[in-house]
């Protein structure tokens, strides 16, 4: 192969993507071409360069303007009148239609009733979204100065039930990561679970020996719509890579234990919340 | 016989700095795409949290960070309402894909930039350390955002986003045989504009 073929076939032989007869000839050819080594070279140079780039980090309040717009989208405003629904509407029209046309008319009521089914399902989530947001914000914001205030508010909204966390293994299908053991000084002051609109998550109050709570959620689906669109901080912890946020005068950190999302609230400072992923790390992935 | 390893990232993965990647099976992918054509919300939650790394860092990188967000939205909003036409012949990792350049390249058209603006990269307190110099990341997200679109799209999804020759050329919807040659001349390019810009390795 000449130099030009060579040239030709860089990135193929560079990525891997030359079969092992055509890349023997290209390696063969770099032997005694020093051009087209130090073109390979300077590839290989970028590639280096290249996975030096750093992730961007995803804007957390994405998920709940893009959730908004897939509602939005499906949900004209005022489709329906506020008392009267669509479907109601057909059947008086079907009244006066002979049979055929009334089997028509109730086969579009039907599709129509299921259509409207769908987009109300997509509705109703969309602003339980929007309504969890608004309602973890409070919570967060409570539960440094009054604990037990915001969780009542919480466990109203959420169906919460009191739950032991023998009980809560069941129904969840995984075990809480506190049925483990807490860090040393802390205890287990309440277990419940809560009915979110993405998963039933498991959250455990914890006091420790000076008197203060925090709250450990467990669930399986990230939730940074809990957190709307306070700054967050990234940094790794024991290995970890977690998000911290401040809330209420307190602190806020969720991380991965193996496959659950665990959200920590109402840390005092970092080192409590780096005592905690510390604690848990490595107790999920079993 | 790869003589460099670009960081391969699983198409459909949750894949940031350090955290574990969540690859799905085919099946579990089947049934979550299953799920999102009959508009199921959990299941386009699921799909939005396993690709929205690998969407957002090619978006950033094609449009700029300033309008990523809007542009990520509008590829999920397309993806999701568009659902019904993906065969499955293709993984939908590499569909999404498709989805983000077309709408990537859409925007630059729109907003008739054939340059980027210069990328401002957030500081993120998760950057690796050490062995990463801050400026030749700099000079290289300068340098990308002087490459044409269309390079700077095959260029990123090889080097960053690890795909292979077949991969690309479905998301791209250009010959297999092509991906060689335009990787080519947006290396070359790309060299040269790092140059340019001082860089040296």
């Amino acid at each position: 192969m000449n130099c030009s073929e060579i040239q030709e076939r860089l990135s193929s032989y560079h990525d891997g993507e030359l079969s092992s007869d055509v890349a023997g000839q290209v390696t063969a050819h770099f032997a005694g071409c020093s051009t087209c080594a130090k073109e390979l070279t300077s590839f290989e140079q970028l590639s280096e360069l290249s996975c030096q780039l750093v992730d961007p980090q995803v804007p957390n309040h994405l998920w709940v303007e893009l959730q908004s717009k897939l509602g939005g989208s499906t949900v004209p405003k005022n489709s329906l009148p506020a008392d009267q629904p669509a479907s109601f509407a057909t059947a008086s029209f079907a009244k006066n239609l002979p049979i055929s046309g009334r089997l028509f008319a109730l086969a579009a009521t039907v599709l129509i009733a299921c259509g409207i089914g769908t987009i109300a399902y997509q509705a109703w989530y969309s602003v339980e979204y929007e309504h969890l947001a608004i309602n973890f914000a409070n919570y967060l914001e409570k539960f440094p100065e009054q604990p037990d205030v915001a969780q009542q508010l919480l466990l109203a909204k959420y169906d919460g039930q009191p739950i032991t966390l023998t009980e809560a293994t069941k129904r969840l299908g995984y075990e809480p990561l506190a049925a483990k053991g807490l860090p040393p000084g802390y205890s287990v002051a309440e277990v419940h679970l809560l009915k979110m609109p993405c998963c039933t998550c498991a959250q455990i109050l914890c006091i420790n020996e000076a008197g203060n709570t925090v709250a450990i959620f467990e669930h399986v689906v990230d939730q940074p719509v809990w957190f709307g669109d306070r700054p967050t901080e990234d940094c790794i912890c024991h290995g970890v890579p977690t998000s911290i946020r401040r809330a209420g005068g307190r602190l806020a950190a969720t991380w991965k234990e193996g496959k659950r999302h665990i959200t920590l609230i109402g840390a005092t400072d970092l080192e409590e919340v780096a005592e905690f992923i510390g604690h848990f790390k490595g107790v999920g992935s079993g | 016989m790869e003589s460099a390893s670009p960081r391969r990232i699983a198409p459909l993965a949750a894949s940031n700095s350090g955290e574990e990647a969540v690859v799905w099976t085919d099946e579990e992918a089947a049934e979550v795409v299953e799920a999102c054509k009959s508009g199921d919300p959990l299941a386009q939650r699921r799909l939005y949290d396993a690709s929205q790394k690998n969407v957002y860092r090619l978006v950033v990188r094609m449009v700029g960070l300033q309008d990523a967000a809007d542009v990520t939205q509008q590829v999920f909003l397309q993806a999701f309402r568009k659902i019904g036409q993906f065969s499955g012949r293709s993984q939908f990792g590499t569909w999404i894909y498709r989805v983000a350049v077309n709408e990537s390249l859409q925007h630059l058209r729109k907003v008739k930039r054939s340059r980027m603006q210069l990328l401002e990269q957030e500081p993120m307190d998760s950057a690796p350390s050490g062995h990463a110099s801050i400026e030749d990341q700099e000079v290289l997200e300068r340098a990308l955002a002087q490459l044409e679109p269309d390079l700077r799209s095959i260029f990123l999804l090889r080097e960053i986003d690890g795909l292979s020759y077949d991969a690309i050329a479905d998301v791209l919807e250009i010959p297999a045989g092509t991906v060689g040659s335009r990787l080519n001349r947006a290396r070359r390019e790309l060299k040269q504009y790092l140059t340019e810009l001082g860089w040296e390795p």
